[in-house]
């Protein structure tokens, strides 16, 4: 992992440009650095349309392929077959395979609908390609800027990877602590955690309330 | 495979849900003095918990019922995992061979024990004949009828079991067994676990309703059994079903109403009263749609009912 | 290998035969000869010694428990994720081809002839096997899909085929004798008598055990049969008995058996209502997701329900099988491999799971008496699971 200086994020760009040249830029990028057999391998995905959407609509784009190449357009709320919202760095995770998708699915940083079919092959279209985003960007735009930009997009996802990390380090305490609960034996201890916590609460009113008894006599 | 001139025959049985022994009883032997019925299913196939007197019970009872002249199968387990299951099964292979009676195989464990003691066997519909070959290997090892597996649309029986040397049953009526698990699910529902069930599947002798969040209906939970929430029926399609091939209906029992399936079945089966009349007077003045399914019949949904 | 060491030796001891310098050819060989003759008990004891070890450390290997180290058989859904697992150290992966001809088969997902045979070569160059699975009951009126998959990976060079129809069993049998014969867990045997059954019938050498035995079952299955045994240890559980279960029929139409589906992708819908999440198979309500809960895959056993007046996951909780913390009991009971399920899953997952699986292991292979499962270890597991938490599953008798 490179270490992560404090970098402009993505978002930050997002929010600048308008959504038209957001679209352009991308779409320009996107087909001269995913090289010919990559788009090839997309095929099963010709003719169908897919929107991404961040949450709080910095990036709200539609995207279709054919034989030509890829076209990122405006969305304007179009007919879609799949629709992805996301935050930018689960979105980047799922198009150029950097993180595992079905992880940012169950987290609901990712949420799909739409045709569910349609969606579950766009996963599985994607997690086949043989597409290595990092080279690709280096050839392309030469090592430093490659760099980066590189940079800036792990940062993005870090913020994926931190929660991740963050889920880890708490599973990893909590049965370092108490050691291997299966679900039923964690759900048993909640139980008895609650009761217990019930029954110190009645000990300390009755406590109180004698004291107070006491000191009033 | 059925010609023309033979009838079909009604089996009815084996009963899938949980009862005590006594009510069991009282069932199979009303069911024997029934001159609709001609032939028996009599075992447990879903929890080895349930069967509390074991083998010896089932086989007493089966010769007091072979007694009324209709044919009695012996029906095993069909998910024998502890060796006491497996050695149940052997004896009632011993016990079937001794009174010359067939028996159910719903596991292949069956069918090796049935095979290897020269035991004629109903290769039951957990036994998952999706293909010409698997009837075939079956009929070598002493199969002499199949129950084909219920999503089985009906149309494709004939391309299953063609012109098999074998007779052919179809589940005709009753609630859907959908699973099998190791997880007792009625015990799970009660705050139980299968080790401690007390059995409680006994007090529900139609299962225990399942329900989605949205208050819709689902399902029937039966101990480790799934099942569907509404009972699968052909009766009116049994003229197709005699056309595919099919020699034997199967009517499994239910807590309420089995005299009158059977009673209505039969009239559809001898001609005395018209299929589709059949129906509507099973439905009780409601629509089937709203009192059972038969997707399975047409290859669609098993939950769904499909209207002429 | 055994033997070819001794032929060397004896090899450079026939060259160390004492002819005298100028000694004619002939002459020479009949010299060497009758010292081999005269010599012989030198080269036949260590032959017949080193023969008779090899004999008695291949029975301790085959037959004592506690020698043998389970391979990690791992999936492989597509090329990337094949190499992602022989990388990590998987001994073996098990793939599918594109077709309706094994159960999982989702849109994009598997392999078509070319990946199949990359993926092949990419394993068995780093000494990895492959099995592929043809799981499914063939189609009724075209069976062609399934048997040219037999086919194809049989001619492909596939390690071992995964099968659980009997038709197809005895057309792998018939057609192609050497192919290693594996029974699915579709095919839900779960007695020492089915195993032995299908042995006799259609020479099975591995069964793949449904998850609904305990290890202590097992272990006994494993006793009193030929066929090894192979486990899940890790990833999505299925309560039911694979091969029996109608449950995805009932709702959506598709069934594994036929379609090699469970709660296809088609009959999918997911809902965001303020927040909360609702997910539907063919109309039917599965799930219901509050704003921050994680969400889950709509499959049927896993969903919530009502029932008994209780809402709540009334079949199974939503939590994945890891076996992790029972690895000495697992190798004391014989078993021949671990499976990992994941098909579905991406490289990541895999990379992160068969890492996780071969350090574990390993270690434990190098003592078992000491094993601990490392915290480390459950919480990569557990990050990358559905539902985020592990259960041991049927291998605990509490579970039922």
């Amino acid at each position: 992992m490179l270490q992560l200086k404090v970098l402009p994020k993505p978002d930050l760009f997002l929010r600048l440009l308008p959504p038209a040249a957001q679209a352009k830029t991308l779409q320009i990028l996107i087909n001269r650095i995913i090289p010919a057999n990559t788009l090839g391998q997309l095929q099963p995905l010709h003719g169908k349309r897919f929107v991404f959407r961040t949450p709080g609509r910095e990036l709200n784009l539609l995207m279709c392929m054919d034989s030509q190449g890829i076209h990122i357009s405006r969305d304007g709320n179009a007919q879609a077959d799949v629709t992805i919202r996301g935050d930018l760095g689960a979105l980047m995770a799922l198009c150029f395979g950097l993180e595992d998708t079905d992880t940012l699915f169950f987290s609901r940083r990712l949420l799909l609908t739409g045709d569910t079919s349609t969606g579950l092959l766009f996963k599985n279209v994607l997690a086949n390609l043989d597409f290595d985003l990092k080279s690709e960007l280096e050839r392309y735009l030469g090592s430093r800027a490659a760099d980066l930009l590189w940079r800036m997009a792990e940062q993005a996802i870090a913020a994926v990877e931190h929660m991740d990390k963050r889920l880890l380090d708490v599973q990893g305490s909590l049965v370092q602590r108490f050691g291997l609960l299966s679900a039923e034996q964690g759900r048993t201890m909640e139980l008895e955690l609650s009761k217990l916590a019930d029954a110190q609460a009645d000990i300390m009113r009755r406590l109180d309330r004698r004291s107070r008894a006491t000191r009033r006599a | 495979m059925n010609d023309i001139a033979r009838p079909l025959r009604l089996g009815v049985g084996p009963l899938l849900f949980g009862w005590p022994e006594r009510d069991i009883r009282d069932l199979y032997l009303e069911l024997a003095e029934k001159r609709e019925v001609d032939i028996l299913y009599l075992g447990e196939v879903v929890c080895s918990k349930r069967s509390i007197s074991g083998v010896t019970w089932q086989v007493e009872l089966a010769r007091e019922l072979a007694a009324s002249g209709k044919e009695i199968v012996l029906s095993t387990l069909a998910m024998p995992t502890a060796a006491h299951e497996l050695q149940a099964i052997r004896d009632v292979a011993i016990a079937a061979k001794e009174h010359d009676l067939l028996i159910e195989a719903n596991d292949m464990a069956a069918v090796a024990i049935a095979s290897e003691m020269g035991v004629d066997f109903v290769a039951g519909p957990h036994l998952n004949i999706y293909s010409r070959g698997a009837l075939d290997c079956l009929c070598r090892h002493g199969a002499k009828r199949a129950v084909l597996p219920l999503e089985l649309p009906a149309r494709d029986i004939t391309a299953v079991a063609g012109d098999a040397q074998v007779q052919i049953e179809y589940f005709a009526h009753g609630k859907l067994p959908l699973t099998f698990s190791a997880r007792c699910y009625t015990a799970r529902a009660e705050g139980l676990s299968k080790r401690d069930c007390r059995h409680v599947c006994f007090l529900n002798p139609d299962g225990v309703e399942m329900r989605t969040l949205d208050g819709g209906g689902f399902s029937t939970i039966n101990g480790i059994q799934i099942m569907s929430q509404m009972p699968f029926t052909a009766l009116d399609h049994i003229a197709e079903i005699a056309g595919f091939g099919v020699d034997v209906l199967r009517i499994s029992p239910q807590a309420s109403g089995l005299d009158d399936v059977i009673r209505l079945f039969r009239a559809a089966m001898d001609g005395v009263m018209a299929a589709s009349d059949a129906l509507h007077a099973l439905s009780k003045g409601r629509e089937p749609g709203d009192a059972f399914c038969n997707g399975y019949y047409h290859g669609r949904q098993g939950r769904l009912w499909v209207g002429k | 290998m055994c033997s070819k060491h001794i032929h060397e030796k004896q090899r450079r001891r026939a060259q160390k035969c004492p002819v005298p310098k100028g000694c004619a050819p002939n002459e020479a060989m009949q010299r060497c000869s009758s010292f081999i003759w005269n010599h012989q008990i030198f080269f036949l004891a260590p032959c017949l010694a080193s023969f008779g070890a090899a004999t008695i450390c291949t029975k301790l290997v085959l037959t004592s428990p506690n020698f043998l180290k389970p391979e990690l058989v791992c999936p492989a859904g597509n090329l990337p994720a094949l190499k992602a697992a022989v990388d990590a150290g998987g001994d073996t992966v098990y793939m599918g081809f594109r077709n309706a001809s094994n159960a999982r088969n989702f849109e994009g997902l598997n392999f078509d002839r070319d990946e199949a045979e990359a993926g092949i070569a990419y394993a068995h160059d780093r000494g990895a096997r492959v099995f592929v699975a043809v799981n499914t009951s063939p189609g009724i009126y075209d069976a062609s899909a399934w048997t040219s998959s037999i086919d194809m990976a049989s001619e492909l060079g596939a390690d071992a085929i995964i099968l659980s129809d009997m038709a197809l069993l005895g057309y792998a049998k018939e057609r192609h004798p050497r192919l290693r014969r594996h029974l699915s867990v579709q095919a839900s045997a779960c007695n020492y008598e089915s195993l032995n059954f299908y042995a006799r019938e259609f020479g099975i050498r591995r069964a793949v055990m449904p998850r609904v035995l305990t290890l202590d079952a097992i272990r006994d299955i494993g006793s009193r049969t030929s066929v090894e045994i192979e486990i899940f240890v890790s990833g999505g559980l299925c309560v039911m008995a694979e091969g029996r279960c109608w449950l995805s029929s009932y709702v959506t139409g598709d069934s594994p058996n036929m379609r090699g589906v469970c709660s296809p992708a088609h009959a999918v819908r997911f809902e965001e209502q303020e927040g909360t999440l609702e997910v539907k198979l063919d109309g039917v309500l599965v799930n219901r997701f509050a704003p921050d809960a994680p969400a889950a895959y709509p499959t049927l056993c896993k969903g919530r329900f009502e029932a008994c007046g209780m809402e709540g996951h009334v079949m199974e909780d939503p939590y994945s099988l890891n076996a992790l913390d029972m690895l000495p009991q697992i190798f004391e009971a014989g078993i021949a491999g671990l499976k990992i399920e994941g098909r579905q899953r991406g490289k990541h997952y895999v990379r992160e799971v068969v890492s996780t699986w071969r350090a574990a292991v390993d270690t434990c292979a190098a003592d078992p008496k000491s094993y601990v499962a490392s915290p480390e270890w459950m919480a990569r597991l557990a990050a990358t699971s559905e539902g985020g938490a592990h259960t041991a599953g049927a291998y605990v008798d509490e579970w039922r």
